[in-house]
């Protein structure tokens, strides 16, 4: 029974993936082509195509990604293997903070701290690093279980033996965390692709390909929210690019979705 | 080897063992009987420190386990030792078996590698050769890539024991081993314990009669009054179970079924 419930509901929110995308593609079907894809934006967006705007959100995702997963690992890593204690519990409290935070709220602090603090201003740089603080308590929460579930019969297992604890940890724990720890850093990345609020105060809606990180760059979510709020006339590229937006977080999230169909039709 | 004297467990003040005295000296089976949850695996967790209890009672600043009374393993107190060192020379194997990676390389040869950096890969795999030979095991198997998903239960808790001989313990815990299994790989696996017990102190924990019948020395823990399990019995398994008839441990030995007024053995018979 739980079994159909559970079968029902992912293909109810398949149902209404497809149709969203079915009429984002609509709505901007007269922008949508292959060159769409490649083409450099004209006219603050509305014809032309986003290209660069691909790639910028390419470098300033993986950047923030290549910066936040060693951090949160080594946090979720020293967290997991504390023993219970004040400085534990606050840390928790910090993640579970850090993760109701609205992204309005990331994108003042970063703008603010980052980007006026130490004079990066509307920079790809100032995303990344306030994209990166944002994905910490994203990653560091998703690390966390998946260390804890790996956790639960190997480090008593392993401890029995004699092994020390950090071989045990890095040895054994990790590599059977692996699946936990990939779907946390795919989380993050469908996050991160699809966040508008903090980057649109922080690195700002350059439009052209990236020269530096010293420059202002939108990604692909900042681009349709800019768009739609601010261009007029900007409506039908909006939908162009959010349907774009849509079909790459779903590729993003393509290996956590078939993981969890497999994991759905094994037997228990 | 193993020395108890007056030692008490506490959690949170509250007594789990009480005035245990004992001494485990050379190669033999040791049981270690009574009902569920009156502390046998809790005894098994505190010789090789994997509970680490502080010395004398806590207080309400601190939380947890203590104990009084003294612990000895090799004349060194317990707490003396260096923990990890201390599980590398008396093995224990856990009441659920799991077994790690993808073969029996990965829960010999690696480990064996991962408690010892100096040894070759070659030393290793001869080790984990002896190792499955003493559990009975290395004429079942082909070689040590052998995947681990085609091991049966039984096979998989005797390569848990001979994980745990791959440290070359002096003494060998194990807590229940045959919980989970069938009766002809509950053969297998008491076999291999009595092989073991020619070399090494083997300590079981069960609350299997039959098995208990079949060592050489039993100590019987009882929780009569909810003040910590006491040694009420320790001796051969006839003394323990046979001798005194107003006993717990002669009640227990010989517990009648609901099912036709037999006991368990007979029951088994």
């Amino acid at each position: 029974m739980l079994r159909i419930t559970s079968a029902l509901a992912v293909w109810a929110l398949v149902l209404l993936v497809v149709l969203l995308g079915g009429y984002l593609a609509v709505r901007g079907a007269g922008h949508l082509s292959a060159a769409y894809l490649v083409d450099a934006p004209r006219t603050l967006g509305t014809a032309g195509g986003i290209g660069p705007i691909l790639v910028n959100t390419g470098i300033i995702v993986g950047s923030s990604l290549l910066l936040a997963v060693p951090i949160a690992l080594g946090g979720s890593l020293a967290y997991a293997a504390g023993g219970a204690g004040t400085l534990r519990r606050g840390f928790r409290l910090l993640m579970e903070i850090g993760l109701s935070l609205p992204r309005l709220l990331w994108g003042l602090a970063g703008a603010s701290l980052v980007g006026g603090g130490l004079g990066l201003g509307y920079s790809a740089l100032t995303g990344i690093l306030t994209l990166t603080a944002l994905l910490l308590p994203i990653l560091i929460t998703g690390f966390i279980s998946g260390l804890a579930r790996a956790a639960q019969g190997l480090l008593p297992a392993c401890r029995a033996l004699g092994i020390p604890e950090w071989r045990v940890w890095v040895f054994y724990v990790l590599p059977s965390a692996r699946p936990g720890l990939l779907a946390a850093v795919l989380l993050a990345s469908g996050r991160a692709c699809g966040d508008a609020a903090a980057l649109y105060l922080t690195a700002g809606i350059g439009m052209r390909l990236l020269g530096g990180l010293d420059q202002s760059a939108s990604t692909l979510a900042v681009h349709v929210f800019k768009l739609a709020v601010d261009v007029g006339g900007g409506q039908g590229a909006a939908f162009a690019a959010a349907f774009v937006l849509l079909v790459l977080t779903v590729l993003l999230q393509a290996p956590l979705l078939l993981a969890s169909s497999n994991a759905m039709r094994s037997p228990s | 080897m193993i020395r108890f004297d007056h030692y008490s467990l506490f959690f949170d003040n509250r007594p789990v063992l009480r005035d245990l005295s004992f001494a485990i000296a050379g190669p033999g089976l040791t049981a270690i009987v009574g009902a569920s949850g009156c502390g046998k695996s809790t005894l098994l967790k505190v010789m090789n420190r994997l509970i680490e209890p502080r010395f004398q009672l806590a207080d309400a600043r601190n939380p947890g386990w203590s104990y009084t009374g003294g612990a000895w393993f090799d004349g060194q107190t317990l707490a003396d030792w260096d923990g990890d060192a201390l599980r590398r020379r008396i093995g224990h194997v856990l009441q659920k078996p799991l077994v790690f990676g993808r073969t029996l390389a990965d829960n010999l040869v690696r480990v064996r590698r991962h408690l010892d950096g100096r040894v070759t890969r070659e030393e290793a795999e001869r080790l984990a050769w002896h190792c499955l030979g003493e559990a009975a095991l290395a004429d079942e198997i082909e070689g040590l890539d052998r995947p681990l998903g085609s091991l049966s239960g039984g096979q998989e808790q005797r390569l848990c024991i001979a994980r745990a001989l791959i440290a070359e313990p002096q003494v060998l815990c194990l807590d229940e081993p045959t919980s989970a299994l069938d009766p002809f790989a509950t053969a297998a696996v008491e076999a291999t314990m009595r092989r073991m017990a020619r070399k090494r102190p083997v300590i079981v924990v069960t609350h299997h009669i039959d098995q208990a019948r079949a060592c050489d020395r039993v100590l019987f823990l009882h929780n009569g009054d909810g003040d910590g399990a006491r040694i009420i019995g320790d001796g051969t398994p006839r003394e323990v179970f046979d001798v005194s008839k107003d006993s717990e441990s002669f009640r227990f030995a010989h517990a009648r079924s609901e099912i036709g007024g037999l006991t368990r053995s007979e029951c088994a018979a």
